[in-house]
């Protein structure tokens, strides 16, 4: 359910990035999905073609490329990959750890035509 | 042609949650999020907390809910402050909702403020509102699977609250199984069991409420009389 906020806010910002670059089309958004954020990805598709209808973005595709969540211990500075239910440390046992990656949706690139740009 | 972005896509929420948080700290006042399912308690417990705050402690709440003013009713009795804030189609507040509330309250004088968000266990997750902590209800009512099924939300909350506990008796609830899946999240996350109803735990959780406010605010804090 929570795909539609994040599409929401990633159109948004998908807009915005052409518009500061002079894009007068957007064909391509190319996003960085963090596995922690569990995202279905047929649900946010659909919900972004949802919410590019009626923009320049529209009929745009999104391109998703899913990364792992990774944590580091706060106790041994082990750095391993998380599971969705299951934070412990392989070493210590113990959840105490700090996200450093997997835990955001990045936008990474956006494709479009710019003005007096020849396709 | 191709632009290169790499941004996050809740920036622009983002930016604006930084700027409520050091409004927070610069007024010397301490924000918590409360998140939960509908009906999880978060009103009651909010009616009974700032009741059990004053006179010495000032409480302002924002409220957020698809419709109606209800609960803006429910707590105006007991909190200095309360504003409630529509959000229609969206099940969460954003951070520029806050900002926008923070205009109608006179900040100097508050010392907690309260935002009770939308019911939902997903999206209020996401989406920062530059509180201070995020205070996580969970009630008996809703079951022991629901830390398994929503990890997002736990592991992101300061403090579980495990409300409605005089219904121990009644419900079959698994304390221990919410208390493993808990542990396997965060294993020094903080959980009081609490009751609106019977009063339990509410000495713990107003201890624990004083002591965040003291930490949080630090070296800037107003003189807290106990
Ligand atoms: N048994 C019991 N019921 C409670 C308790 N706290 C709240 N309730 C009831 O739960 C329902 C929903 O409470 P409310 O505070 O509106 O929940 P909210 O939607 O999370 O704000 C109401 O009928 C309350 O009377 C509690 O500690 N024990
Ligand atoms: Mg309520
Ligand atoms: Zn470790």
């Amino acid at each position: 359910m929570h795909e539609l906020s994040i599409a929401e806010a990633l159109v948004e910002e998908a807009l915005k990035a052409a518009e500061e670059n002079g894009l007068f089309t957007v064909e391509e958004v190319e996003i960085e999905v963090g596995a922690l954020k569990l995202i279905v990805p047929e649900l946010i598709q659909d919900a972004f073609r949802q919410m590019v209808a009626g923009t320049i973005a529209e009929g745009a595709v999104l391109k998703i490329n899913e990364i792992p969540g990774m944590g580091s211990c706060r106790n041994c500075k082990n750095d391993f990959e998380l599971k969705i239910n299951d934070y412990r440390c392989p070493i210590c046992n113990q959840a105490e750890i700090k996200v450093t990656r997997g835990d955001a949706v990045y936008i990474k690139s956006v494709v479009g035509q710019k003005k007096d740009e020849e396709k | 042609m191709k632009i290169s972005v790499v941004k996050n896509v809740l920036d622009s929420n983002n930016i604006v949650a930084r700027k409520n948080r050091e409004i927070f700290k610069e007024k010397g006042l301490i924000a918590l999020n409360l998140i939960s399912s509908p009906g999880s308690g978060k009103t009651t417990l909010l009616q009974k907390t700032i009741d059990r705050l004053n006179p010495a402690h000032k409480s302002a709440v924002i409220v957020g809910d698809l419709q109606t003013t209800r609960d803006a009713e429910r707590l105006e009795p007991f909190a200095k402050e309360v504003i409630q804030i529509n959000t229609g189609m969206s099940c969460h507040l954003y951070a520029n909702q806050i900002s926008e509330s923070l205009g109608q309250i006179t900040l100097k004088e508050i010392d907690f403020l309260f935002i009770e968000n939308v019911g939902n266990m997903v999206c209020p997750g996401e989406f920062d509102l530059g509180e201070n902590l995020k205070v996580v209800l969970l009630s008996l009512p809703e079951g022991d699977d629901k830390v398994a099924k929503y990890p997002t939300i736990f592991r992101a909350a300061d403090i579980v609250l495990l409300t409605k506990i005089d219904l121990m008796g009644v419900l079959k609830f698994d304390l221990k199984r919410v208390m493993a899946d808990l542990e396997k999240l965060n294993s020094s996350l903080k959980l009081i069991k609490i009751s609106s109803e019977s009063g339990e735990g509410m000495d713990e959780w107003l201890n624990w409420l004083k002591a965040q406010r003291k930490k949080s605010v630090g070296v800037q804090a107003k003189f807290i009389p106990e």
